[in-house]
Formats: C-alpha cells, sequence, structure tokens
C-alpha cells in the first residue's frame, strides 16, 4: 500500500521493475475438505471453496526494499535506518555525525515524523540535501516512501544515506527500508529495560547507540545492566556509548560507519 | 498500530488472488504468524474488521495460527524450539540464543463462495 501518493496501490503489480520476479498467484479452486455426509448433504447447496495463497503479508514492502537496497548498491551508498523512541537525540546525534562526516563522504538524509519539516531543515542547516517524509498518522516509514524519497533527492555516489525513521521502538522493527543497518538509538534517560520490554527492535538493529552519556552523572542508569539486557536479545549487536552533546564517542560511530562504507564498496565490486 | 498497515496488506493479497475466479464473497482468511511476528494478535484482527470493509472479504473470518519461535543455541551449538523471545535455552537454560524462525507473517489460504 502506498501511504503517500496512492500509487501502485496494489502491491507488487501497478510498479515497475528491471527485474523478473513471479508474482503470487493462486492454485485454483479445490473443494473444502468436508466429512461424506456433510459433502452429500451440500453438494448442491455449498459453492465454498479454499484457494491458496501461501503469501507473505511483508511481500510487497520487501520488493520495494530489494529495489532500494540495489538502487543503493549501484551507487555505493550505505543505507543506514535510524530507529529509537521519540525524543532519544537521533537528530542531535545526526547532525553532529554530519559535521564530522560531511568533509570525507558525501551524505543524505531522510527524515520520517508524522508531521512538521522540523528534522529536515536542521539536517538541511548543515548543509546536506534532506527530504521529509511525513507519515501523517503513520507509525514507520516503509520501502515504499523511501523509494520516493530517493527519487527527489540528488544523485550521489560512495557516501552514507542516513534514513531516520518516525520515532517509536515497535513499528518500524518489522518495516525492511533497504537499509544495510538498522541502528538503535537509546538515551540513558529512558531506563536499562527498554531492550527487554521492546525486544522485537533491538533483535533487528546491528548497533545500539547509548546516548546522551554526559548526563549518567545525574542519573541511577546502570550501563553494564542495559547493554546485557541489549545482547540478551541480540547476542550480536555491536553497542557504543556517545553523547551527541560532548562529542564522546562520535569518533567510535564514525569509525563504525566508514568500516560498514567499505565493505558496501566491496560488495558491490564483488558483485557480478 | 502498524497491524492496520498489515491488515490492509492482508486484503490486498486475498483481493488480487480472488482476480478473475468469480467469487462472490470471502469467508475466511486464513493467516499464519510467528511466535515472534512483529504484530499483536487483537490489534490485527481489529485492523482486519476495518480493513476489509468495502471489499469481497467484508464480514469474513481472519483465522490467525500461531507458528513457534526457533533459535540457535550458543552454548548447545544446536537448533532449538523456543516459546517467548526472552525465555532461556529449553535444553541448557542458557540465555545465549540467536533468534532464526518465528518473524513469519504470511496469507496461507482462504475459504471463498
Amino acid at each position: 500500500m502506498c501511504g503517500i501518493c496512492g500509487c501502485g496501490d496494489t502491491p507488487g503489480h501497478n510498479h515497475t521493475h528491471d527485474h523478473p520476479h513471479k508474482h503470487a498467484h493462486s492454485h485454483g479452486a479445490q473443494p473444502m475438505p468436508m466429512t461424506d455426509a456433510a459433502n452429500e448433504q451440500t453438494a448442491n447447496l455449498d459453492q465454498t471453496r479454499l484457494i491458496q495463497i501461501e503469501r507473505d503479508v511483508y511481500a510487497a514492502n520487501n520488493i520495494h526494499a530489494q529495489n532500494n537496497r540495489q538502487r543503493l548498491l549501484k551507487k555505493r551508498m550505505l543505507a543506514l535506518n535510524l530507529v529509537s523512541s521519540p525524543g532519544s537525540g537521533k537528530t542531535t546525534l545526526l547532525v553532529r555525525l554530519i559535521e564530522q562526516m560531511q568533509q570525507r563522504s558525501p551524505i543524505l538524509v531522510i527524515e520520517g515524523d508524522q508531521q512538521t519539516d522540523a528534522d529536515a531543515r536542521r539536517i538541511r542547516a548543515t548543509g546536506v540535501p534532506a527530504i521529509q517524509i511525513n507519515t501523517g498518522k503513520g507509525c514507520h516509514l516503509d520501502a515504499h516512501m523511501v523509494g520516493h524519497a530517493l527519487d527527489d533527492l540528488p544523485p550521489a555516489a560512495d557516501g552514507v544515506l542516513f534514513i531516520e525513521n518516525v520515532g517509536n521502538l515497535v513499528c518500524p522493527a518489522g518495516f525492511d527500508l533497504g537499509e544495510a543497518h538498522k541502528i538503535v538509538v537509546l538515551s540513558v534517560t529512558e531506563g536499562e529495560d527498554k531492550p527487554l520490554k521492546y525486544p522485537d527492535i533491538f533483535a533487528a538493529a546491528d548497533l545500539m547507540v547509548l546516548n546522551k552519556s554526559d548526563l549518567l552523572p545525574h542519573l541511577d542508569f546502570n550501563v553494564d545492566e542495559c547493554m546485557s539486557n541489549a545482547r540478551r536479545v541480540n547476542p550480536g549487536i555491536n553497542i557504543l556509548i556517545a553523547s551527541a552533546r560532548t562529542g564522546e564517542g562520535l569518533s567510535a560511530l564514525c569509525a563504525w560507519i566508514e568500516t560498514r562504507m567499505t565493505s558496501t564498496l566491496s560488495a558491490n565490486i564483488a558483485a557480478p | 498500530m502498524h497491524e492496520l498497515t498489515l491488515a490492509r496488506e492482508i486484503v490486498a493479497i486475498v483481493q488480487m488472488a480472488a482476480q478473475n475466479q468469480s467469487i462472490h464473497h470471502i469467508r475466511r482468511v486464513r493467516v499464519e504468524l510467528g511466535a515472534f511476528g512483529h504484530v499483536e494478535e487483537k490489534a490485527l484482527q481489529f485492523a482486519f474488521t476495518a480493513a476489509v470493509n468495502g471489499t469481497l472479504a467484508a464480514g469474513s473470518l481472519l483465522e490467525i495460527s500461531r507458528l513457534p519461535g526457533q533459535a540457535w543455541c550458543y552454548d548447545c551449538n544446536k537448533t532449538v524450539a523456543l516459546s517467548t523471545r526472552l525465555a532461556p535455552c529449553p535444553l541448557c537454560g542458557g540465555e545465549k540464543l540467536d533468534v532464526i524462525g518465528g518473524n513469519e507473517l504470511r496469507v496461507v489460504d482462504m475459504e471463498v463462495e
């Protein structure tokens, strides 16, 4: 479903794609299994049939996500999907990251919020192109919205696309946008139990950034317990402690991203 | 509330499967939902009753069957069944588990007339 323009409303069918793939189809009618007695009684009356479908509900989103992924890979752009609850400091963190990275690499940003273009304006103030997606009542970005935003962004290559998702620790977990990695930002004011309370999003992320570390002296937040909770949900998760305000951990975060940029580049060279 | 998006997607899938099949009405839609699927079952049921309005599936029943969760246990070095994402390994009680199955949400079939 397209939540922004109504195009391609029938998922997987009214869109164009440059690769062959099979569309979902039914396998014809089969009689409903029923007992012989019931069958005799209803043979002339009941026209009930069973139609096999076997289709992933996320399939339409995943087709768009795969298209986005291919487009980005061709340009050797590393796409990072930033997820968190509202107010964790994603946008401020992003502004600081851009200040550190923009001299070295081209950067594009897609901002997702229910309303306002405030975040895109904050990003544009750094000189980096940003597109704001307003989801209206929507609680997450989907891959179709991101595909449209990519159309509207200026071309860029060999850099990073940051997608700042709608602030929500629940809904964005299940929607692939075509990103290389999900990064979950958790601020230390939110409590160390968040990975256990909202496990889906921490399970889907490759990196957890523990933000607002400058506030730690004023809080009872237990960093070790939080990290152990995150690893309980996702044993492979990377964890960095950062403060967008003081700059703590930003170099390590840049290094984490730049390492992934190199692997995106080599993956593309390795691809046929 | 992303369940509304998913409910609309389910309706779109069954409407598509109903095309050119001379179907008057969809009576029942069966979906499989993994134990760790990003879905609240009641919210999906509620959203489905709204999403079917004005479609061939209006008034139809959404039947949700659950699929078990699966995880790789780093201590046992094998795949184990898991009831919840935070449950310990049922074999060794360990907590070093990597979920490898249970995120599914799939439309299986539909009963039509």
